[in-house]
């Protein structure tokens, strides 16, 4: 199975003391005051922002598995957000596209993590309303200036499925487990040093600024789910099993991998309040048809859904929530010309994009369902830079004199590499047609997704058609910017984008959003991605099935959080 | 028959291990690394070749091929790279459902055929006609696409079936049966028509000669004529038609299990492929050679049986 990033919404949010005692969470006793001045500081900061956008950073192949839907604010259909829970229903019946290679939190490709949400619970839990509130953890912040220490307060009286305790040394073990597992977890802690308190309270000591560990301890990624320590001296059963401390435990004698998982309510969960159902199942149903029918006979309570099928599911009365997600467009990669000389002149990667009728590609490919952008940044995020929207507006007449300027006034031919999974290749082909118009012509190379990701991680083509998350500007950064990162396989520098993302990495809240539209300006103005759609996930749900709503401050549905409106 | 016996068993040890080694080193080519896929985009390239310096994958691919055969000659298929699970029981757990597949759509596609094609075979009318352009839509049908058919009348329609899933017979019967019925139908109409038009052509050939002249100006039952005698004869080539039907249906059965969302071996094999996840890769393609050659001896013993000539 490919890899791809699905990430979380990056949604700062006020989560106010008293959000927490409604919750029922207390402060705990014993927490240090830099954390508690910290906290308090942040509060205020955050107060400000209300939301920012998702983040998936996917190699198109990848974006089937997505278990998030991220947007400009755009909702689509009837989604039941106006419906409440009727209390502990029998069961939920939830479907998906592909299933999870391992069960492992420390092996689990992050886009699978919807498996392992029932059973894991996080440290900190992204809620419907997109606030983050207390997990395993009822306390936390970064400690001093510099975004390089973070401190955790946990929960008392947490006991997993298994007998093991909930403890700042076990929660180490799990962070341990992670760095050493060798999975896609294993990078975002690298290097990270952790230092035990008291028996409840942890820091991370990171090895560079980080400003997003709020999100990434969250239920939309995978590091934040903390396993058992007594699960943690036998890893080998991770795999097929689950050892968290969530709603749910997976019921391995009724569980087919690849097929169906079936969760049964934890007795034990810490708040009862929160399992809406006795019993819950993920179906593993690949054909888009297949599963739209099983949505309507009912043997399906609600799914991610697919473009293909959004239009059908709305015919058919089901709730259809969408929210753009992943952007498609172009990667120009080679940008010291070292496969495609043009493309080492930023003026021709600009006038690629300025080549580009953003309006009608989407349009054509995704009707009402696509943003159309120019930016890597989600329109609605704090990242999204407004000033900079309409830096390529469509201008083929601008494009044909940027070309002459760099040398190239009857053009030249690229070679793009191309996939046909999750309609990247049909959008490679949309943009073809465009720049064809300026004398550009696109000779797709169109390979099945395996290949695909080994050619553009391995740089074997100047430029490739992609569908790629859009993660806050601190890890798309990290994946697709920095020379080290797999989404820049020629490595290529800039001066200003470094300073840009140091400053980013160590600020404080409330200068942090200026300095990542900065980046995303930068980039742009660089021209290293030429971005045409941003496309949705989508999901489906019964009449009768609550908490579909997805928005921009809920951009990633989580199943735990479905309920039946059904009494 | 001993001969027959241990002709197949040097051929069929042979051709696994061909199967076998082919596989092992043709996965190993193609593009697309498992340590890469678990590790994903933003591990470094040290922490890329440790790992799989720990699944063994810079070993020499002939080492990596002996340990394989190694430890499947011990009846150990290894586990999967990914989930850690064993291979034997990855495939024990889906072996049921493509097993009920196959051999369901096999014996509707026999008894179904064969029946059209003894009936039709009377026929010069109307339903010779019939068994010949169901023959040739029945074969140009995509099985993915007749299942989308089938299910939108069937279960979306008329709601008697599910959509998808599968119910195993021991927990019920009834669901079970609901379940499996329009996959085998899907996987059986293309192999029905095939079956029935062999069958008639044959069964025409037998009529037509001289011995059923004989048996009937010696007052010989029309049922011991057709059934008994030229069935029986024309039931050599139609049961290699089904041999060859079965071992193709090893194919249809990933389309239909993706249609109806079975957990069959096919899913299992795809998705195997798609992580590059080498050892149950393994596993499901040496069964399925396993499975090719035992037919292939089952139609041989079949033939044998109906005509000794064969056996000689």
């Amino acid at each position: 199975m490919l890899y791809m990033w699905c990430a979380p919404p990056y949604v700062p949010v006020d989560t106010s003391a008293d959000r927490r005692r409604r919750r029922g969470a207390h402060p705990p006793e014993n927490r240090s005051p830099a954390m508690t001045n910290r906290r308090t500081s942040s509060l205020k900061n955050r107060g400000r922002t209300t939301a920012t956008a998702v983040a998936a950073t996917a190699v198109a192949a990848l974006v089937a598995g997505c278990s998030g839907g991220a947007g400009g604010g755009q909702e689509q259909g009837t989604p039941n957000a106006s419906a409440t829970p009727c209390g502990v229903a029998d069961s939920l019946t939830f479907g998906n596209g592909a299933g999870p290679s391992t069960l492992d939190p420390g092996t689990i490709d992050q886009s699978a993590s919807l498996y392992i949400q029932p059973a894991y619970e996080p440290l900190i839990r992204r809620d419907p309303q997109g606030e983050y509130v207390p997990g395993l953890a009822v306390e936390w912040g970064y400690v001093g200036e510099g975004n390089t220490q973070f401190q955790i307060q946990l929960r008392e009286g947490v006991t997993f499925p298994d007998g093991g305790e909930l403890t700042a040394e076990g929660v180490v073990e799990h962070f341990t487990y992670l760095q050493q597992a060798g999975g896609s977890s294993s990078a975002l802690l690298a290097g990270t040093t952790f230092t035990v308190e008291s028996p409840l309270q942890l820091t991370m000591n990171l090895a560079a600024p980080n400003p997003i560990l709020e999100e990434l301890l969250s239920q939309d990624w995978v590091i934040g789910m903390v396993i058992s320590p007594i699960a943690l001296q036998d890893p080998a059963a991770l795999g097929t099993s689950t050892a968290g401390a969530g709603q749910y435990v997976l019921d391995t004698s009724r569980t087919v991998a690849g097929d169906t998982y079936v969760y049964t309510a934890n007795p034990d969960y810490y708040d009862p309040s929160a399992v809406h159902y006795r019993e819950m199942t993920i179906r593993v149903v690949a054909n888009p048809n297949s599963l739209l029918s099983a949505l309507q006979t009912g043997e399906l309570d609600a799914a991610i859904g697919d473009f293909t099928t959004a239009s059908a599911a709305r015919g058919a009365g089901l709730q259809v929530a969408a929210q753009p997600t992943v952007w498609q467009g172009l990667g120009l990669f080679d940008r010291a010309g070292s496969l495609s000389a043009p493309l080492a002149d930023q003026r021709v990667r600009q006038a690629i994009n300025f080549a580009i009728d953003r309006e009608t590609v989407t349009e054509a490919l995704y009707a009402g369902d696509g943003v159309p952008t120019s930016e890597i940044a989600l329109p609605g995020s704090e990242d999204y830079n407004e000033d900079t929207a309409d830096f390529y507006a469509y201008d083929p007449d601008r494009a044909r004199e940027l070309l002459t300027e760099a040398g190239y006034p009857d053009g030249f031919t690229l070679d793009v590499l191309s996939t046909d999974f999750a309609n990247i290749g049909t959008a490679g082909q949309a943009l073809a047609g465009q720049l064809e118009q300026v004398g550009i012509e696109l000779n797709l190379v169109q390979e099945e997704p395996n290949s695909y990701v080994t050619d553009l991680f391995s740089a074997a083509y100047p430029a490739a058609a992609v569908g790629l998350g859009s993660p806050p500007v601190h890890i798309s950064a990290t994946l697709a910017i920095a020379p080290t990162g797999p989404f820049n396989p020629f490595r290529t520098e800039d001066a200003e984008l470094a300073t840009l993302y140091t400053q980013a990495a160590a600020a404080e809240e409330a200068d942090r959003a200026a300095l990542n539209q900065q980046i995303v300006a930068r980039v742009q103005e660089l021209a290293w991605f030429a971005p045409v759609t941003f496309t949705p996930v989508y999901y489906y749900g019964s009449a009768t099935t609550g908490g579909l709503a997805v928005n921009e401050q809920n951009r990633l549905l989580d199943p735990v959080n479905l309920f039946s409106t059904q009494c | 028959m001993p001969r027959l016996l241990g002709r197949w068993l040097v051929r069929s040890t042979l051709l696994v291990l061909l199967v076998s080694a082919l596989t092992f080193v043709l996965v190993s080519l193609t593009p697309g690394d498992p340590a890469r896929t678990i590790l994903g985009q933003s591990a470094t390239q040290e922490q890329y070749e440790a790992l799989r310096l720990q699944m063994g994958l810079d070993a020499p691919l002939l080492t990596r091929y002996g340990a394989w055969l190694s430890d499947a000659l011990h009846g150990d298929l290894g586990a999967s790279l990914f989930s850690g699970e064993p291979v034997t029981g990855l495939i024990a757990q889906r072996l049921g459902v493509t097993l009920t597949l196959i051999t369901g759509g096999v014996l509707v596609a026999g008894l179904l055929g064969v029946a059209l094609g003894v009936i039709s075979s009377r026929s010069s009318g109307v339903l010779a006609r019939v068994v010949d352009v169901a023959s040739l839509v029945g074969s140009a049908i995509p099985p993915f696409w007749l299942g989308l058919v089938l299910s939108a009348v069937f279960a979306v329609g008329l709601r008697l079936v599910p959509v998808v899933g599968y119910t195993s017979p021991a927990v019920d019967p009834v669901a079970w049966a609901l379940s499996i019925v329009l996959p085998i139908v899907t996987l059986a109409l293309a192999g029905t028509a095939i079956v029935a038009k062999q069958t008639r052509d044959a069964m025409r050939e037998e009529l037509g000669k001289d011995y059923v002249l004989v048996l009937r100006s010696h007052g010989a039952s029309e049922w011991t004529v057709q059934i008994k005698h030229a069935l029986r004869n024309a039931g050599v080539p139609v049961v290699t038609v089904l041999g060859v039907l079965l071992i193709g249906l090893l194919g249809g059965t990933v389309l239909v299990e993706s249609v109806f969302s079975l957990p069959g071996l096919g899913g299992l094999a795809v998705t195997s492929t798609l992580r590059h996840d080498l050892p149950v890769i393994q596993g499901v393609t040496v069964l399925f050679a396993v499975v090719v050659v035992a037919v292939n001896l089952l139609v041989d013993l079949v033939n044998a049986w109906i005509n000794p000539k064969v056996a000689a």
